[in-house]
């Protein structure tokens, strides 16, 4: 009773093919991530120069003091940059985060629900799909405002459809192979099946998906406040310095290089993340991870509601261990979700 | 109902993320001598917006874009010189002879680019067309009845003395005189596509979104132009319009970015030293709020170095004002106005009689065009910091902000809101003091009583003299309540020029480009 479900399937297993290394290609994006993220932490907490305020003399290329220059009001650039990072990382990795949450709690439920609950959600996700993002998140900007937060949730909202659609497939792959029929007889809860068995398996392009919409999301969001329609003055933005130094670019052309070199580089992290977590869960076989084992008593517990409607499974079977092997060939199409 | 032009509006709305073009720089400035004026060739002249609404009917149009055609194409009875003088145009002499009525003799050789001949009718029909309904009318609010007291002599008759009447009628894009021949019978289209003035120019094209085309006219009334036309492309964003300074393709240009007109100078052009009309108004809301209190708004003014916004912020294209802007002649000097020179711990005093150390202010501003001016509100931000005051600044895009430049629409704190020059001063005061004003909402407040009563005492004196003495009085009053705040104040337009190729030409404080009628290009 002490030794974990992966430990347990491990050792059922026996002679695994051990999981590939991550390639380089992972820990170029998340080495790029780290260093922003490292940096942004290190000029959140203790910055050279107050981001706000004038530094040194306005517009000067890099010097000992300001080591990427100043900006017209004399503030340094270098502090700005690493806050606009800081920013543009949080916003695509909470915006792409709130995208997968909701989106994949769509696609699972519509996946594994089937039916016409599939093709509510799935016609709703198609039409949202059809709709430029950049329009979404310009309509919810002036609904509700401009900003980091309705940023986040405007993205997030824009990209979720994408989420539940690359979800839904997969599930609807899995929900009749023989492990969740398993789970199912064992009157395991649809939730919980879904939360399981079905996600972890699914984890693949969801990671997958996570880390390009990430990417999309730097541009969207420069984009957007190079438009004066994201991130608000005077908090940095890379996308708004591009948009407000362009005038400056024959007089101290590092105003616009250097920002739009963040968004390359952020965008470029993400994409590289994306890859490298392809290479390495691609050839995967088991779930990544599990929810933990499921508590005995509670098993015992919900087992007889479960699976009592319909279900001619005899019920000792059924009250045992989770770990019991199921051989019956019953199979119900009742969801619990 | 005024409705202040927002020379920002169509342009510098963001272009493209592309480069625009490297410098090849230009060719060094001229120090051969002028010569004499050659006759013929076309001016190609790089202008970052164009007429919108209205086009470019005088009467209608308030684009400041369609005021500089407008003035090149149509004529006023008497124009102004840069220092305030008045000089003769199409009226050769006025005179008031008593507090209530003005007479004006006007010449008797001018005939309209139409072929129609001017005579007094023609001023008559211009004023009765403005006073009924078109742009400015509130101008003539007091102007009772205009007549034609003989072919070429009209009188104004006044129900109450007027003090900015000479001020209005000699601002050259202000009453324009069109023919009642030809602009009379003219379909709206027409009036709005083409001219009907006696200018020099006339415009004979005009290709939407590309360019306005003007031609010489060949009638005109004063010494013949030498240019044949003005073509005035279209450029919307100034970054495009620096590249084809310096590539060539324009000989002039004019820029409401003074940083980009500056990037143009320093490549062999021209740089025009227009005075500075256009004030970077911000008004108040004072009905709710912190700044219902003087104290605080004293000390929101205390707290601005406004000579660090005009050095930094603007990089020194910009310079101190108050109401009127520090170009318009005869303007106070602003730097005397009480509660103009920084002293933070003053301003620290006066937040704490008022209860609030550290209060909390929001400023609107239009966060999608006018890109230059956003610095200021930044710089302002940092300032104002210093005294504890916090500024949160709203970028709101100008389709959200313009209800309060035209409905008076209730705003935020404050709202900044880049004003437009006016034919007089006390009409810079008009829309924030008086019933009815876009911008006013001192309504009942007592702070204001005294500013209102010399606004209204100005609009009201019977002599120039008394009107500047009050003007003078009021800007003192409109300082020392806060009634308003000006950070900085801006040209209109940069304008740069190739001096190679373009002689003859200056800058002028009423933006009119009235000396293109006598201006010429070589090779």
């Amino acid at each position: 009773m002490t030794v974990t479900r992966e430990l347990a399937l491990a050792a059922t297993a026996g002679t695994r093919r051990r999981r590939p290394k991550l390639g380089p290609s992972f820990w170029a994006g998340a080495g790029i991530l780290a260093g922003i993220l490292l940096l942004a932490g290190w000029m959140s907490l203790w910055p050279p120069y107050d981001p706000l305020a004038t530094a040194g003399p306005p517009m000067s290329g890099p010097t000992a003091q300001n080591w990427l220059g100043t900006d017209n009001l004399g503030r340094d650039t270098f502090t700005r940059l690493a806050l606009a990072a800081r920013t543009s990382l949080l916003i695509s990795g909470a915006g792409a985060l709130l995208g997968a949450v909701v989106g994949t709690t769509l696609g699972l439920i519509a996946g594994y629900v089937g039916g016409w609950v599939d093709a509510v959600i799935m016609r709703i996700v198609d039409a949202l799909l059809a709709l430029p993002a950049i329009l979404v998140a310009l309509v919810v900007g002036v609904v509700i405002g401009n900003g980091a937060g309705p940023l986040i949730l405007a993205l997030g909202l824009v990209f979720a459809p994408g989420f539940a659609r690359v979800m839904r497939a997969p599930v609807i792959a899995m929900r009749d192979r023989d492990f969740v029929l398993a789970a199912r007889l064992s009157g395991v809860r649809g939730s919980r099946i879904v939360v399981e068995h079905l996600l972890p398996n699914v984890l693949t392009p969801l990671f997958v998906q996570f880390a390009s919409v990430a990417s999309q999301i730097v541009l969207i969001e420069a984009a957007l406040s190079y438009l004066g329609q994201g991130v608000q003055a005077p908090e940095p933005s890379a996308g708004r310095m591009i948009s407000e130094f362009t005038r400056f670019m024959q007089i101290q052309p590092l105003l616009i290089i250097l920002p739009s070199l963040v968004i390359i580089l952020l965008s470029a992290a993400w994409n590289l993340l994306a890859d490298g977590l392809q290479d390495w869960l691609a050839p995967r076989r088991e779930p990544a991870f599990s929810l933990g084992r499921r508590p005995a008593g509670r098993a015992a517990k919900n087992a007889p509601k479960n699976s009592a409607p319909k279900n001619s499974a005899p019920k000792t079977a059924l009250q045992s261990d989770t770990n019991v092997t199921t051989r019956g060939t019953i199979h119900t199409e009742e969801s619990q979700l | 109902m005024k409705k202040p032009i927002l020379m920002g509006a169509a342009v510098i709305v963001a272009g493209a993320l592309a480069l625009t073009g490297c410098s090849t720089g230009g060719d060094t400035p001229s120090d051969v001598a002028e010569g004499e004026p050659v006759a013929g060739g076309t001016l190609t002249w790089g202008v970052p917006a164009e007429p919108s609404a209205g086009g470019i009917d005088p009467m209608v149009a308030s684009a400041i874009a369609a005021e500089i055609i407008d003035s090149i194409a149509y004529d006023t009875l008497l124009t102004r010189e840069n220092d305030g003088t008045v000089n003769p145009a199409l009226a050769t002499e006025w005179t008031q002879t008593d507090e209530l009525t003005w007479v004006f003799e006007l010449r008797d050789d001018v005939e309209f680019a139409d072929g129609s001949l001017f005579d007094a009718s023609d001023v008559v029909y211009s004023f009765e067309t403005r006073k009924d309904g078109g742009t400015n009318a509130t101008y003539l609010a007091n102007m009772e009845s205009v007549e034609a007291t003989g072919d070429h002599e009209v009188t104004f008759h006044f129900s109450q003395p007027d003090g900015t009447f000479l001020d209005a009628v000699s601002a050259r894009q202000t009453f324009f005189i069109v023919s009642e021949e030809g602009y009379g019978a003219a379909s709206e289209e027409e009036r709005q596509t083409q001219t009907f003035g006696t200018g020099a120019f006339q415009v004979t094209e005009w290709s939407q979104g590309v360019s306005v085309t003007m031609d010489k006219n060949d009638k005109y009334w004063g010494e013949a132009p030498n240019l044949d036309s003005i073509v005035f492309e279209l450029y919307p964003d100034e970054s495009t319009l620096l590249a084809a300074v310096q590539q060539g393709s324009v000989q002039a240009a004019s820029f409401i970015d003074g940083s980009l007109a500056g990037q143009a100078e320093s490549a062999g052009f021209t740089l025009g030293d227009p005075p500075f009309r256009q004030n970077l108004a911000i008004y108040i809301n004072p009905e709710t709020g912190p700044l219902a209190d003087v104290n605080v708004r004293r000390a929101f003014s205390l707290a601005l170095d406004r000579q660090a916004l005009v050095d930094t912020a603007m990089l020194g294209n910009a310079g101190i004002s108050f109401v009127p802007p520090a170009g318009d002649p005869g303007s106070p000097d602003a730097a005397d106005l009480p509660y103009y020179t920084r002293d933070v711990d003053e301003a620290k005093k006066l937040l704490a009689e008022a209860g609030q150390p550290n209060p909390e202010i929001t400023l609107s501003y239009m966060g999608d065009v006018a890109q230059s001016h956003h610095p200021v509100y930044e710089m302002m931000q940092q300032q104002l910091a210093e005294a504890g005051i916090t500024l949160n600044l709203e970028a709101t895009p100008l389709s959200e902000i313009a209800p309060i430049f035209t409905t008076g629409e209730s705003w935020t704190d404050l709202v900044a809101i880049p004003g437009s020059p006016r034919a007089s001063a006390a009409f810079y005061m008009q829309p924030v003091l008086l019933e009815g004003g876009v911008y006013n909402h001192w309504d009942g407040n007592p702070d204001a009583d005294k500013a209102r009563d010399l606004l209204n005492q100005a609009l009201a004196a019977p002599s120039p003299e008394e009107y500047n003495e009050l003007i003078g009085q009021l800007a003192e009053e409109a300082a020392s309540q806060v009634l308003e705040v000006v950070p900085a104040a801006v040209p209109v337009y940069f304008e740069v020029w190739d001096a190679n190729k373009l002689h003859g030409y200056e800058s002028d404080a009423f933006y009119s480009r009235y000396k293109l009628d006598s201006a010429w290009l070589t090779e």
